[in-house]
């Protein structure tokens, strides 16, 4: 999948910028997700490259970064530094099975893959409830939430 | 421990958070009226907080997290990177971003504790008036409220119209409010 990512979730008034009045805010509007799982951004100019970074460290799940020397780096980043140029901004990644931090410059980066699963895509609490009516259909009892074993 | 929930940006629900006006209400609802009993290892001043009775701003940097990955920028639910050293954290964050005072919309809804209850135990401990008001709100922390007791007889109402909660056990008729 390339192009522009799809939304996941639409909500009522996504949050694009400052709330005149949080103060009186009712109702919390929240934040339109999108379906990033597989894609693959396109790297043409500086400013896709520092928005597909910045998704790329919000994302739940692993990113394959491919470098300009050609090799290829699979892992889940987790801080990113957004500089004056993009030698000076860099990703930081844990690679996949390593407890290693890796720093990446932004003007090393070749190609970028939102290659891993999402684990935050298809969480609703419509999710839970349904999942709820299922098990409870099914006679379960004690029915909780519990954790979702690990890959 | 009491704090509201907020819609942040990486929670992977966005439909059923409160907004702030709603969450003053829910915690006056219950904190008001209170039994003798009940103890809450709180500042007290953050629980006026929560019934609208206080006004604080943001403390981004009174909770400071360290994990595997190292020193947490503020906060840990924007989950906004990582500083090697406490002083990389300290020099290299943009503290004014943070807060709902801050205009950043990541934060636009919250008042959850690891902020505001910084700024709650800040005030207590910046002067005597704060410390007095401290010790009232722990010696007398009944608040006598027959509007907010009126408050849990009201009917329920979705939170969004599009998507109304679903009630799991039917034979309970709480305010939505009281589920969140």
């Amino acid at each position: 999948m390339s192009g522009a990512p799809e939304a996941e979730t639409k909500s009522e008034k996504p949050v694009t910028g400052p709330v005149s009045n949080p103060d009186a805010l009712e109702v919390a509007p929240g934040t339109a997700h999108e379906k990033l799982e597989g894609w693959i951004p396109a790297l043409a100019s500086d400013a896709e490259i520092r928005e597909a970074l910045e998704k790329a460290f919000d994302y739940r799940g692993d990113v394959s970064i491919t470098l300009k020397n050609g090799s290829k780096i699979e892992g889940y980043i987790f801080d990113r530094h957004s500089g004056q140029t993009l030698a000076d901004s860099r990703v930081r990644l844990f690679p996949a099975g390593s407890d290693e931090k890796l720093s990446i410059a932004y003007a090393d980066i070749a190609a970028l893959a939102f290659s891993g699963r999402d684990t935050a895509a298809g969480r609703s609490w419509e999710a839970w409830v349904r999942k709820y009516w299922e098990k409870r259909a099914a006679g379960e009892k004690n029915i909780g939430i519990e954790a979702e074993k690990l890959d | 421990m009491l704090s509201p929930g907020y819609s942040y940006d990486k929670a992977p629900d966005q439909k059923h958070f409160l907004g702030r006006a709603r969450t003053r209400r829910l915690f006056r609802a219950i904190l008001s009226n209170r039994k003798p009993d009940w103890r809450f290892n709180m500042s007290p001043l953050f629980l006026e907080f929560l019934m609208g009775k206080r006004h604080y701003t943001c403390s981004p940097w009174g909770r400071p997290t360290y994990n595997i990955v190292g020193w947490q920028k503020p906060c840990y639910l924007l989950q906004d990177g990582y500083a090697d050293t406490f002083q990389e954290l300290i020099e290299t964050t943009e503290w004014h971003e943070y807060g709902t005072e801050s205009g950043n919309p990541k934060c636009a809804n919250c008042m959850v504790h690891s902020g505001y209850e910084a700024s709650a135990v800040n005030y207590t401990f910046s002067s005597f008036k704060g410390f007095l008001e401290t010790v009232k709100a722990t010696l007398f922390q009944g608040y006598p409220d027959e509007s907010a007791r009126k408050l849990l007889d009201e009917t329920a109402r979705p939170v969004h119209a599009h998507n109304p909660l679903v009630q799991i056990n039917k034979e309970e008729t709480e305010l939505e409010e009281t589920r969140a």
